[in-house]
């Protein structure tokens, strides 16, 4: 008796088929999550906002009037959006929030969502006020009166075309507006749903919607006939909170706590769990670009993987050891576990399960190799009794041993196409051939076609009629067309045994080994490990999923190498899966794009993540701290020459495992090379001026060759004194100070020059003066008359005359002399007149003694007089006074009265302009000329000494 | 056509909340509608005493209208003038209305302050537009004041300003309300 139990149970109701990764950290109340473009995962709580990048929360304080956020959205423009249960709505950008207020005010009810159409118009549903829009910079309202089913909306979502679907109490609204023109039309009871209250709606493509109802579960719209499918299933969930398209499965989150996972096409359920622990209170439930399901709830933030779960049945079959693992054709599997063999079939949402084979025959056997062959027929292994073949048309096994041909009553692996099958036992590889009758006929093929070769692993037949065998210590071999093959590179010792096989997309064959995992690609052989980012060398189990991508199978998880990018994704402990402990090549892809895994705790069902989703970490550069404190502001990338220490925060975002990512940083212009770090901070200290380009880059282990780089190029300016125009200026500034200094040195030169040709005017003039014949003659007349009358005088007036040469030649190079020293000059020179004219001429000096130490050229006092004597009448009755004063010490006044000579003296007009040309060159003060009145006076400046 | 028609409705309104003489019917007393132009070359301002409305709080539902003739207080007779003939056209349009409902539903007859929103029909120049207008509410003694500033933008309303005077007139004109409304019995 074969068939000894039959199970049929349409839903499978207890277990958890799902790891559910409690989020450490999360803040409690959390009511609705949001993923931005970025990747960083909003949440909006009870008590405000945060935001989560995998490793830590960051919170963004509300001001403390509002209450706890009921809704976010993130608007094209970048813009994150948070609405309060008090109505309140407020933008975040760069991390900072700002409450919005309008002039319209804003409702005074929760806010239940947000979205941005694809016009633009900027939406808000309220919990009792309707919906609030915002076009052209006004906001308009669209409630009951505007045709709005109900006041109070439960959610709001972004329809097929201009449409957006308010989900009310009465039904479902589908708005459509423009201004205040607006259009809407409900979907309720009226028109056939079967629950009025629609709590969330769910698009597939332009043409299902998907309805969350609150007592009927879920329900199927048409949107081109208006057609409305109802699950056939009882709804015993509770209300239906969150509805959304997950994995190509409709989940539904409900007020119970319950997830309900739906077939997107006749909406049967096919499975469904209550997150552990009761009071989770479950508020909203998001996918992100990783694929990672979130859940928000009142108890805090759960994730999970929905690409994996455990198979679950009330019996518990799934959940034993699993020994071998066969999805059919006929859309079902078998799974052998505890000695069994159990044939699974869809029965409905479900699955019904068969015992076809148990312990047979009292032996103490196992089943360890499944194999479904070109015809359907399902081949079973034993240890020991034999091989099963179940014909696909249904009907007892028939059973194979020796005494029929084969090597051993143990079978490994299996393999073949066309008529042609091979069984690898611990004896030799056995041949089988289907007979025209149905019937198989059995040769050791270890003699006639694959001689030398009596251990096979894994036996694989690959798309190009080839056959390739697993072997134990003679490494890779193939058969093609009757000739067998060793691949030589797997021929080194590590390789020699080999345990699994899989063909690629592109048909490269695939192999695991104890030391590696082989990918033959012609005839180059690659060997990957942990170095290329496996988790180890040494995997259990290898298949090709239907896309494309090469599934390794170990201890601790499932490694994924994808086929369009050749990266490694890891599956671990984050997503549930850790000691499973699985026997050798229990996967294996269905014909549904699914793979079933046989593990030590049961039996997994792998659904490829479609290529949409995100593989690899995003690294984002989060800021830039200035000397440690001030951040640099958005878009930032000069900075000054004193802003030269830097320090880069940067996260990437991997949820599902955070600390799996490594970092690599380099600054070109500095770092010569990539720097490894487990730090989410770089700081550079003490950078010259220049230009420089910092590149990061975050991978999962050893994928650093297809990490993304994020770049980040920036200057730092040189100080004021380092910039061209700067040494510029300053060489200009030093050019013109040297070329005045120059130029006035030269001028000074040139005066004193012009001085000294002056001086040796003034000399040769006044020499002419005084040697002139007049002046002789005179002085020679009065010599005659003294001779006469006083010989003793006339020596005197001789010596006199003397002196007044000699002291002429001392002082006549001199620029200056004291004005003492002048008047002893003039003195000789007023001897020899007074000897001429008598008391006829009198020279008044009244000078005050501070006055005498000033200095004054040589010889004016002495040219001025000479030219009042030379100029006026002396005579005895008319005597000429000159006088001398310095009134105020600064200008020496030399006075006359004028008493012109009727016969004008011949002049050579040259001693007054003298004595001004050498004032001139010596100083700024004129000389002054004063003639009125009947006096003439002429104004000497009194020099300072020091002033030459 | 459209002034009577206009006037119609409005007068219609007004008369079917008065006729209601449900004791939560509160009409106006005084009413005071200032409106603000700031340009950059010049500030007009001027205002109209004579607002008329009625709000039913049974129904949550009001009527408020004035004449455009009625404002006063411009810069000059030949600006208003213009304001009249050129702009507001007030001989074809002579009343601007604004007709709707309260979106809160609040107790009227409980003295205090509350701050509400109206939606309605605002109908300047001819022209209906649905706005949503806020307004701050006192309920004392048996009188309730209401104040309500917001904005009318002139092309919303096909208030077409020729180009030569744009430096005067500002595109976004400042609209205050302030109104006494008395309980009817």
């Amino acid at each position: 008796m074969h068939i000894a139990l039959l199970w049929i149970c349409p839903l499978w109701l207890w277990a958890q088929p799902y790891h559910v990764h409690t989020v450490p950290g999360a803040p409690p109340q959390a009511q609705v999550l949001l993923q931005d473009r970025q990747g960083m995962i909003w949440i909006g709580t009870g008590a405000g906002l945060l935001t989560h990048d995998g490793v830590s929360f960051r919170a963004i304080p509300s001001p403390s009037h509002v209450g706890g956020i009921t809704a976010l959205h993130e608007a094209p423009d970048g813009t994150c959006w948070a609405g309060y249960n008090d109505g309140h709505l407020a933008t975040v950008t760069m991390d900072t929030l700002r409450m919005f207020e309008p002039e319209e005010g804003t409702p005074a009810v929760a806010i239940t969502g947000m979205l941005t159409d694809r016009r633009g118009v900027f939406w808000v549903a309220t919990y009792g006020e309707g919906i609030y829009y915002l076009d052209g910079g006004r906001f308009y309202n669209l409630n009951t009166d505007d045709g709005l089913a109900d006041n109070v909306v439960y959610s709001l979502r972004q329809g097929p075309g201009q449409a957006v679907w308010a989900c009310t109490d009465q039904g479902v609204s589908i708005c459509e507006v423009s201004r205040a023109q607006k259009h809407v039309t409900t979907i309720s009871m009226a028109r056939g749903l079967p629950d009025n209250i629609v709590r969330d709606v769910w698009f597939s493509g332009d043409s299902v919607a998907w309805l969350g109802l609150y007592d009927y579960g879920v329900c199927q719209y048409r949107i081109a006939d208006s057609q409305l499918i109802t699950s056939p299933d009882v709804w015993t969930w509770g209300p239906v909170r969150r509805i959304q398209s997950v994995a190509g499965e409709v989940w539904v989150m409900t007020d119970h706590d319950e997830l309900v996972i739906l077939a997107p096409d006749d909406l049967r359920v096919r499975r469904h769990f209550r997150l552990a622990g009761s009071a989770a209170r479950l508020r909203d439930m998001m996918q992100d670009d990783e694929g990672n399901l979130w859940l928000a709830g009142q108890a805090g933030l759960f994730r999970l993987y929905p690409y994996v779960y455990w198979l679950e049945d009330p019996a518990g079959i799934t959940r034993q050891n699993i020994r071998a693992v066969q999805p059919d054709s006929a859309g079902g599997g078998w799974i052998a576990a505890g000695g069994s063999l159990y044939q699974l079939s869809p029965l409905g949402a479900g699955w019904s399960i068969t015992r076809r084979l148990t312990g047979v025959s009292g032996a103490e056997s196992e089943i360890i190799s499944l194999y479904e062959d070109p015809t359907g027929d399902v081949w079973a292994g034993t240890y020991g009794v034999g091989l099963y073949r179940f014909a696909a048309a249904g009907g007892p096994p028939r059973r194979y041993t020796t005494s029929d041909g084969l090597m051993a009553d143990n079978t490994l692996a299996m393999g073949g196409h066309g008529d042609e099958r091979w069984m690898a036992t611990s004896a030799g590889v056995t041949y089988g051939r289907l007979q025209g009758d149905g019937s198989y006929r059995f040769t050791n093929a270890a003699t006639s076609s694959l001689p030398g070769i009596t251990y096979v692993y894994d036996i694989l037949a690959d798309r190009q009629g080839r056959v390739w065998f697993g072997t134990d210590g003679k490494g890779l071999a193939y058969r093609d067309q009757g000739d067998l093959r060793q691949v030589a590179a797997t021929q080194a010792a590590e390789l020699k045994v080999i345990y699994g096989l899989a063909e690629d997309t592109q048909g490269h064959i695939w192999a695991t080994t104890a030391h590696g995992v082989l990918k033959l690609a012609g005839d180059s052989l690659a060997v990957l490990g942990p170095a290329q980012g496996l988790t180890t060398p040494d995997m259990q189990g290898i298949a090709r999923d239907v896309a494309g991508n090469i599934l390794l199978l170990h201890a601790n998880g499932l490694d994924i190498v994808s086929s369009r990018e050749g990266n490694v994704t890891r599956l671990g402990a984050y997503v549930g899966l850790s000691d499973l402990t699985p026997d050798l090549n229990t996967l294996q892809p269905d014909g549904q794009g699914r793979v079933w895994i046989g593990t030590e705790r049961g039996l997994l069902i792998y659904t490829p993540l479609p290529d949409t989703y995100r593989r690899r970490p995003r690294l984002l550069l989060d800021r830039i701290l200035i000397n440690l404190q001030e951040q640099a502001a958005a878009g930032q990338r000069v900075f000054r020459w004193h802003e030269n220490y830097l320090t880069f925060q940067f996260k990437a975002l991997w949820y599902q495992e955070p600390a799996a990512v490594q970092y690599q940083y380099q600054l070109v212009g500095y770092d010569l090379d990539w720097v490894n770090t487990l730090d989410r901070a770089v700081t550079y200290a003490q950078l010259k001026p220049g230009t420089y380009t910092l590149r990061l880059r975050a991978s999962l282990p050893e994928q650093w060759a297809r990490a993304e780089i994020v770049t980040y190029a920036f200057e730092i300016r040189p100080p004021f004194w380092q910039t061209p125009w700067f040494v510029l200026g300053i060489i200009l500034v030093f050019g013109t100070a040297l070329y005045f200094f120059i130029s006035t040195r030269e001028k000074r030169l040139r005066r004193a020059a012009q001085l000294e040709q002056e001086n040796i005017r003034f000399e040769l003039e006044t020499l002419r003066n005084q040697v002139n014949p007049h002046f002789l003659f005179n002085a020679f007349n009065t010599l005659v008359s003294l001779i006469e009358d006083n010989p003793r005088h006339a020596v005197n007036y001789v010596n006199r005359l003397s002196d007044f040469f000699r002291n002429m030649l001392e002082y006549r190079g001199r620029d200056l002399i004291t004005l003492r020293r002048e008047l002893d000059l003039l003195d000789d020179y007023r001897y020899l007149l007074q000897e001429r004219y008598g008391d006829a001429l009198r020279l008044e000096i009244d000078l005050k003694p501070e006055t005498l130490d000033l200095g004054i050229p040589p010889l004016t006092l002495q040219m001025l007089i000479e030219n009042a004597v030379k100029h006026n009448v002396i005579t005895h009755a008319l005597p000429l006074v000159i006088t001398l004063t310095a009134g105020d010490n600064t200008y020496l006044e030399v006075r006359n009265p004028i008493r012109k000579k009727r016969t004008p003296t011949t002049s050579t007009r040259l001693g007054l302009a003298n004595i001004r040309q050498r004032y001139h060159l010596l100083s700024q003060l004129p000389v002054v000329i004063h003639e009125d009145d009947g006096v003439f006076a002429v104004s000497v400046p009194l020099l300072p000494l020091s002033d030459v | 056509m459209l002034t009577w028609y206009n006037y119609l409705v409005t007068s219609s309104i007004l008369l079917l909340l008065a006729g209601r003489l449900a004791a939560q019917t509160w009409a106006c007393e005084t009413g005071q509608v200032t409106f603000r132009s700031e340009a950059p070359l010049e500030l007009i301002s001027a205002s109209s005493n004579e607002l008329k409305g009625v709000i039913d709080a049974q129904t949550r539902t009001f009527a408020f209208s004035v004449m455009i003739r009625s404002f006063q207080g411009f810069n000059s007779p030949l600006q208003q003038e213009h304001f009249n003939e050129n702009y507001l056209e007030s001989n074809q349009y002579p009343k601007a209305t604004f007709s709707g409902k309260i979106i809160e539903d609040i107790d009227f007859t409980q003295p205090g302050t509350y701050t509400l929103r109206t939606k309605g029909i605002l109908t300047i120049h001819g022209v209906a537009q649905e706005r949503i207008i806020r307004a701050v509410v006192t309920v004392s003694g048996g009188v309730m004041r209401v104040n309500a500033p917001f904005t009318v933008a002139l092309i919303d309303h096909q208030i077409a300003i020729p180009k030569i005077v744009r430096q005067k007139i500002a595109e976004v004109i400042s609209v205050t309300v302030q109104a006494d409304m008395r309980a009817r019995r």
